[in-house]
């Protein structure tokens, strides 16, 4: 088989993986040998027709597996083509692709060829030809299978910057039902043991010349649409996935049918995008704004809701919490109100020490205040002193046609209005595709 | 007449375009108090014509007197509303740089956030058409040198990396450290076919030249197929269930494309 239809092969199989992101480690190559570089802030070197950022080569190594997980087109009872590049293949293939400037580097997963020990001494080859042999310094991302013994897990770590384990499934029930090999054990072992080894590195890193262990820490991606979890569980676990095993990113991708199976849902179903873009936001609010899972969802109200982001919903649903006055609140309050992000909190931090600060002042600093001035006041004030009320907030924030559905998605009324609304406009939908700047 | 004020004069100054010759025209207006209708580089223009000598001591005065007075911020802004693309740019910096004598060390955060620290209040500093106009320029250099590192292509000719760009702005100053960290024992050419300028990367010196035409050399035969691998993976990778052009859009306009190896 040629170079060009595996490619082809390992890349469609490889799509679905929505963690493409090169960030998290600035490095240049020492003294100037072999080649490349990584910014921590990543770099997309393009955006392919579904808007996301193409910032590695993302494919597996092989689509063999020995495994049958229900969702996957790769599992052991389908028939398909299957295709296995060698290292050198590979290999070489990255370092050509990243001279023409089309990628920060490599994102290598891989169907279970013999063994999960078998697979990665592959994966383990091929980057060991980049890094030694090309004195490659770009950006590599590699999964970790789950059943890899740890001498692997730990070779593949130290010539890696980023390491994940996919938890595939927000639950060991639905891990179960879909992919049967897989158990919550499996998965969560080598997440511990990858945590475990950045902890030693952490405290090696004082002595020079120690090689670092996936300095760009771990992530790990569920898939969500495919099993019955509701939105709350789903971000209860992301919270104690970066509590417990100190994750940098959670990633999450809208199932997409390619497989029929009665376990699953029907082939006609469209991805839950904005299900999957409500999850984003409430992850962002997590890691970036200081909630908890239970500020943003609970049991009697465990869906996003669709026709509000979170923070404007979690501001409508605490009126107690509000207004607050732009020139006394602390920052972590100011960026819990709608409307006000990082920047801004930043502009008008920065700008209050010089005086205190009107409605026109923000409006001067460049902060939009077209939700926010339901929230603040400035040295006690509303804005152009209207008076502020709940019915007239929510009116504000959406359109007549979306509030009535609203209003009945509060009531619980429509509790699984997800699955008809993935066509609903998404503009909010940038955060995933600038995940690989992220 | 207050004496921060510049007479006006229907003189437009000549310059030989560089650096060091627009900062000679500034340095001849602070020193003369005089504001020329225009600047320019070229010999069109409807008023009386006059030359300007690139005087390299008057430029280091200028060059010091910033940081001292306004800061190193200010420097670093002057030199990247050098490079961009702003309509009456001279005129506009010296503007800019008479606020910010004015103004003194706290100018670069009116521009940066309005705040004035002159008059005490939030003015915004696009409230001096000037200083919007850099402050856009600037920005937008700024925007469009990332955009280049991520959408610079290179096909490999002989053993060397070489690649062609369109861009509005003169971005290859900014962008030469990232590409020569990036590839420290390549050989590479970026060609700048708007400003007819090349950057020039070998045995690890790197440096600007003029030069007047380029074209892309004939492919050989493994760099045709590393492009069609290229595209082959571009094409595949995106999800047909969540096309959404808008987006791609957004993120990657159609003035980027037309040198990308995926859309050729
Ligand atoms: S382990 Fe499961 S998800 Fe992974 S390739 Fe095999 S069948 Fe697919």
């Amino acid at each position: 088989m040629d170079i060009f239809e595996k490619l082809k092969i390992l890349t469609d199989s490889a799509k679905y993986d929505v963690a493409c992101t090169s960030s998290g480690v600035d490095r240049t190559s020492p003294k100037g040998e072999g080649i490349g570089t990584a910014r921590s802030h990543g770099i997309c070197h393009s955006f392919s027709s579904d808007g996301r950022c193409i910032s590695l080569l993302k494919v597996l190594m092989s689509n063999e597996c020995v495994y049958d997980c229900a969702y996957c087109q790769n599992r052991s009872s389908k028939d398909v083509k299957r295709a296995t590049f060698t290292p050198k293949e590979l290999a070489d293939l990255t370092i050509n692709f990243y001279k023409r400037n089309y990628i920060e580097g490599l994102f290598l997963s891989s169907g279970v060829i013999k063994s999960p020990n078998n697979t990665t001494e592959l994966m383990i080859e091929t980057i060991r030809i980049l890094r030694e042999e090309y004195k490659f310094y770009g950006y590599i991302h590699a999964k970790a299978i789950p059943g890899t013994g740890n001498g692997l897990v730990n070779e593949l770590g130290l010539l890696v910057d980023r390491m994940s384990v996919n938890i595939e499934l927000p639950s060991s029930q639905s891990l179960l039902s879909l992919a049967p090999d897989k158990s919550k054990e499996s998965i969560l072992k080598p997440m511990g043991f990858i945590k475990e080894r950045l902890n030693e590195s952490k405290e090696l890193a004082v002595y020079k010349g120690v090689p670092k262990f996936v300095p760009a820490g771990q992530s790990t991606q569920m898939i969500v649409g495919a099993s019955p979890e509701t939105d709350f569980s789903i971000i209860k676990l992301s919270e104690g996935l970066y509590d417990k095993y100190k994750l940098k990113r959670v990633f999450y991708s809208a199932y997409t049918p390619i497989v029929e199976s009665s376990r699953l849902p029907s082939l006609d179903t469209k991805p839950p995008l904005l299900r999957e873009n409500r999850l984003y936001q409430a992850d962002w609010l997590m890691r970036v704004y200081g909630f908890s899972a239970g500020e943003i969802l609970n049991e009697d109200n465990p869906m996003l809701n669709p026709y509000i982001d979170p923070k404007c919903n979690w501001a409508v649903n605490n009126p107690e919490k509000f207004p607050i006055d732009v020139n006394y609140a602390t920052h972590e309050n100011l960026l819990r109100v709608p409307g006000i992000g990082i920047l801004s909190a930043k502009k008008i931090i920065s700008a209050r020490k010089f005086g205190r600060l009107s409605f026109a002042d923000l409006k001067k600093l460049g902060v939009v205040l077209k939700r926010a001035q339901y929230f603040i006041v400035c040295s006690g004030k509303t804005h152009e002193n209207m008076r502020i009320n709940q019915s007239r907030i929510i009116n504000s924030l959406l359109s007549k046609a979306a509030l009535e559905r609203f209003l009945g998605f509060q009531q619980g009324v429509q509790v699984s209005v997800f699955d008809g609304f993935s066509g609903i406009e998404r503009k909010e939908n940038n955060l995933m595709a600038l995940s690989g700047q992220l | 007449m207050n004496k921060d004020e510049f007479r006006n004069i229907d003189i437009c100054c000549r310059y030989d375009g560089s650096f060091y010759g627009m900062l000679s025209c500034i340095f001849e207006s602070f020193e003369k108090r005089e504001m020329p209708i225009q600047i320019k580089s070229d010999d069109f223009s409807m008023f009386r014509m006059k030359g300007i000598e690139t005087n390299e001591e008057k430029a280091e005065r200028i060059l010091n007197a910033i940081p001292k007075k306004i800061g190193n911020e200010a420097l670093k802004y002057l030199k990247l509303a050098y490079l961009a693309n702003i309509e009456e740019k001279e005129i506009a910096l010296i503007h800019f740089l008479k606020e910010g004598f004015k103004c003194g060390r706290k100018f670069i955060q009116l521009i940066n956030t309005g705040w004035c620290p002159v008059k005490k209040v939030v003015t915004g500093a696009l409230t001096n058409k000037y200083l919007e106009k850099i402050q856009k320029g600037v920005n937008l250099l700024t925007l469009d040198s990332q955009r280049f590192i991520q959408f610079v292509r290179f096909s490999e000719i002989d053993g060397a990396l070489v690649s062609i760009i369109e861009p509005q702005n003169q971005v290859l100053p900014l962008i030469s450290n990232h590409f020569v960290e990036r590839y420290p024992n390549e050989k590479f050419l970026i060609y700048d076919k708007t400003h007819k300028t090349g950057l020039i990367y070998m045995d690890g010196e790197i440096r600007l030249e003029h030069i007047e035409e380029y074209q892309m050399p004939l492919l050989s035969e493994k760099e045709k197929d590393y492009q069609k691998l290229w595209k082959l993976f571009y094409n595949t990778v995106a999800i047909e269930e969540r096309k959404n052009e808008k987006c791609r859009m957004n993120f990657m306009p159609k003035k980027y494309r037309k040198n990308m190896t995926e859309f050729m």
